[in-house]
């Protein structure tokens, strides 16, 4: 997309949010009011390498967990795959595998039940025209009483397991190199198992609902931030869903594969990533397409879409319905994020119950040694997509290289190229409007982009967007503040 | 000093590798190693940040103080009352404990516990970064005051709260 920068209009959709780091979005539009570009910048991802380079890489699988608020575990497991292969080794103990994936369960389960019934159920239930009063968690109180509370049960159940494997609620040893630091206790696999007889109707009605929600106006469904986009992701040997650990699958918007059981430790060959010098973030491309037209998309959707199947029934009954939304080809409707999302959880809860019936579980076999190497690569399948960690230690054993590609950042054309088409549809005139406001924030909100990938966030959040000529004079501006209030002309700023 | 029999939570979150965001569960672990006397039952919970299943450890308290970290506090730390209140926020990634103690009594049918929000000044945020020497006098300076709050019944508690220093703004 060529930008002509004489004949443009900037408007700017400023979050601003903490200390360390923001979210913002500028719309640039030229002369006939049409969205040439839009660009969500997203600070929070700087230093991450540099934070991790000089330690010794034993550490990293406990360092990075403070890379993420929302999904430490991701990191941790991440971290803890690459390191094994630091370690010399190649295969875990059969134990050390069934507790890292469910612990990997645990906080997939726990980060989708976040977005669903936190943040994507009151714009689904209510609609994302309606008064944004009503359009929160506790509008949805109000009118479905049982749903907030239950996912606040589900989350809290992920983190019950999260907490049973590694001991601690935050920054606790479950993953070692070679292998898990502890079994689970009989009384954990207990409770746990007692718990999750409660967990999975939850989350089959959550399922449900998402559907549900879905149909419930088919034009929007069908035609909101909807694109056909080629996805990423990593499936088992048998092509299945996989979110530990697996072989890499690409494929085109057409449905076709693009590329198949490619080895993630090759993943550098097959993806690059190109800088652009108004993003801190870097957009990710397919090494063979180039970077014009090399992007795709991953998290849920991308799994959902290039999976042949799920190894858990309900889930994959859910998977096969999702896919007969079309004939032929791919699913590419955006909001359709929130239906695979939920297809997921079904799908982690249902893996639990399986995993907690495992004797493995127990057992202290837990370690394998191996002779040491200078590089590792992890990739997994983080709640919101592919997640990349690579290290490589100089003889000292310290990190000297590190290199992560975290889901956001994959995910950065394909939310940049939505917030385009929601803001080119609904953009009516010279001035922005509450709806169109809250219209690009759904169509971000989508793909539960990462924005505190780091530190807690209490602060302010508001959000301003402003309308600027072309000699960047502000015409017109919108800020709605914490308390949802929409204020006009605000603030202006250059 | 006879033990009550109330509980009460000290909710500490934030980032220890991002310098001054750490002070909350650096607080946590100085009075978790301090041996003090107290009246309460406490119950330490650290967290890198508010979720809402928060909300599952305010049941079964009398009192909740939220530890978070402040940038632009013109002391080194301010004690104020917490009150229900929703926030619109852009992201699920963000939560106010004024919004925990909201979606409490949503959820849970029931008033929210007593609330108080201990907030320390805090200067340098970076990932990686040290935590400032300010700030650590400041965690020493906050530590003497919970634990001398800990000692005193819940109604005096209203005579140790500060007026809400309207330069704050949280890490």
């Amino acid at each position: 997309m060529e930008e002509n920068k004489t004949k443009l209009r900037r408007i700017a959709i400023d979050p601003v949010s903490r200390v360390e780091g923001h979210g913002k979005v500028t719309l640039l539009v030229d002369d006939d009011g049409h969205i040439a570009q839009a660009r969500l910048h997203i600070v929070e991802f700087r230093g991450f390498e540099k934070f991790i380079q000089g330690h010794p890489y034993w550490e990293l699988p406990v360092l990075v967990q403070r890379l993420c608020g929302i999904c430490p575990v991701s990191h941790h497991l991440a971290a803890a795959k690459a390191i094994d292969q630091i370690a010399g080794v190649d295969q875990l103990t059969l134990p050390a595998l069934k507790l890292r994936r469910l612990l990997h369960f645990g906080q997939v389960l726990q980060s989708h039940a976040l977005h669903f019934f936190h943040l994507a159920s009151p714009d689904l239930l209510f609609g994302y025209d309606s008064d944004v009063v009503k359009r929160n968690i506790i509008g949805v109180l109000h009118e479905h009483p049982d749903l907030a509370l239950q996912g606040i049960k589900i989350r809290k159940f992920g983190q019950q397991v999260i907490e049973a494997i590694s001991g601690k609620r935050v920054h606790g040893i479950a993953a070692i190199p070679g292998g898990m630091n502890q079994p689970l206790s009989q009384e954990a696999v207990k409770r746990l198992q007692q718990d999750i007889k409660e967990i999975l109707p939850w989350t089959e009605g959550a399922l449900a609902l998402a559907k549900k929600l879905c149909f419930a106006d088919a034009d929007l469904f069908n035609q909101f931030a909807s694109m056909a986009s080629r996805y990423l992701s990593l499936v088992d040997k048998q092509g299945q869903l996989e979110l530990y650990d697996g072989s890499l699958r690409i494929k085109n918007s057409d449905g076709s594969i693009h590329t198949d059981n490619y080895k993630d430790s090759e993943y550098d060959q097959l993806i690059q990533e190109e800088a652009r010098d108004w993003s801190y973030m870097n957009f990710p491309y397919l090494a063979a397409e180039g970077p014009a037209t090399g992007w795709y998309r991953v998290g849920p959707l991308a799994r959902v879409n290039n999976c042949d199947g799920i190894n858990t029934p309900k889930a994959e009954a859910a998977r096969t319905e999702f896919r007969q939304l079309v004939d032929e080809g791919l699913v590419h409707n955006t909001l359709a994020y929130h239906w695979a999302r939920m297809i997921e959880v079904v799908h982690c809860a249902e893996a639990i119950a399986d995993l907690l019936q495992d004797s493995d579980l127990l057992s202290k076999d837990l370690v394998v040694k191996g002779e040491k190497r200078r590089e590792g690569i992890g990739v997994i399948e983080a709640p919101r997509g592919t997640l990349f960690h690579h290290y490589r230690i100089d003889e000292q054993d310290q990190v000297e290289m590190a290199n992560l590609i975290v889901s956001t950042t994959s995910n950065n054309e394909a939310m940049n190229e939505s917030v385009r088409l929601v803001a080119n549809h609904y953009l009516d005139g010279r001035e922005i409007t509450p709806a169109l406001l809250n219209l690009i924030e759904v169509a971000i909100r989508a793909y539960d982009p990462c924005l505190s990938c780091a530190t807690h966030a209490v602060g302010q959040m508001p959000l301003r967007v402003e309308l600027q000529d072309t000699n960047n004079k502000p015409l017109h501006s919108l800020m709605k503040n914490q308390r949802g209030d929409f204020i006009e002309n605000a603030q202006h700023e250059a | 000093m006879k033990l009550s029999t109330e509980s009460i939570a000290i909710i500490a979150y934030g980032n220890p590798s991002r310098g001054d965001d750490g002070v909350g569960p650096l607080l946590i672990q100085q009075l978790q190693n301090e041996k003090f006397k107290t009246l309460y039952r406490v119950n330490y919970i650290e967290d890198l940040q508010l979720n809402p299943e928060h909300v599952i450890d305010l049941q079964h308290i009398k009192a909740v103080i939220f530890v978070d970290a402040a940038h632009g506090l013109s002391r080194s730390y301010n004690f104020y009352r917490l009150r229900p209140k929703h926030n619109s926020n852009f992201s699920s990634h963000i939560q106010s404990p004024e919004n925990i103690l909201n979606l409490f009594e949503a959820t849970i049918n029931k008033n929210a516990p007593l609330a108080y929000m201990l907030a320390i000044r805090g200067t340098q945020f970076a990932l990686d970064a040290a935590m400032s020497k300010d700030t650590a006098k400041s965690v020493r300076k906050a530590k003497q005051f919970i634990i001398n709050l800990l000692q005193k019944p819940l109604v005096d508690w209203e005579h140790s709260i500060d007026q809400i220093d309207l330069s704050l703004r949280y890490a």
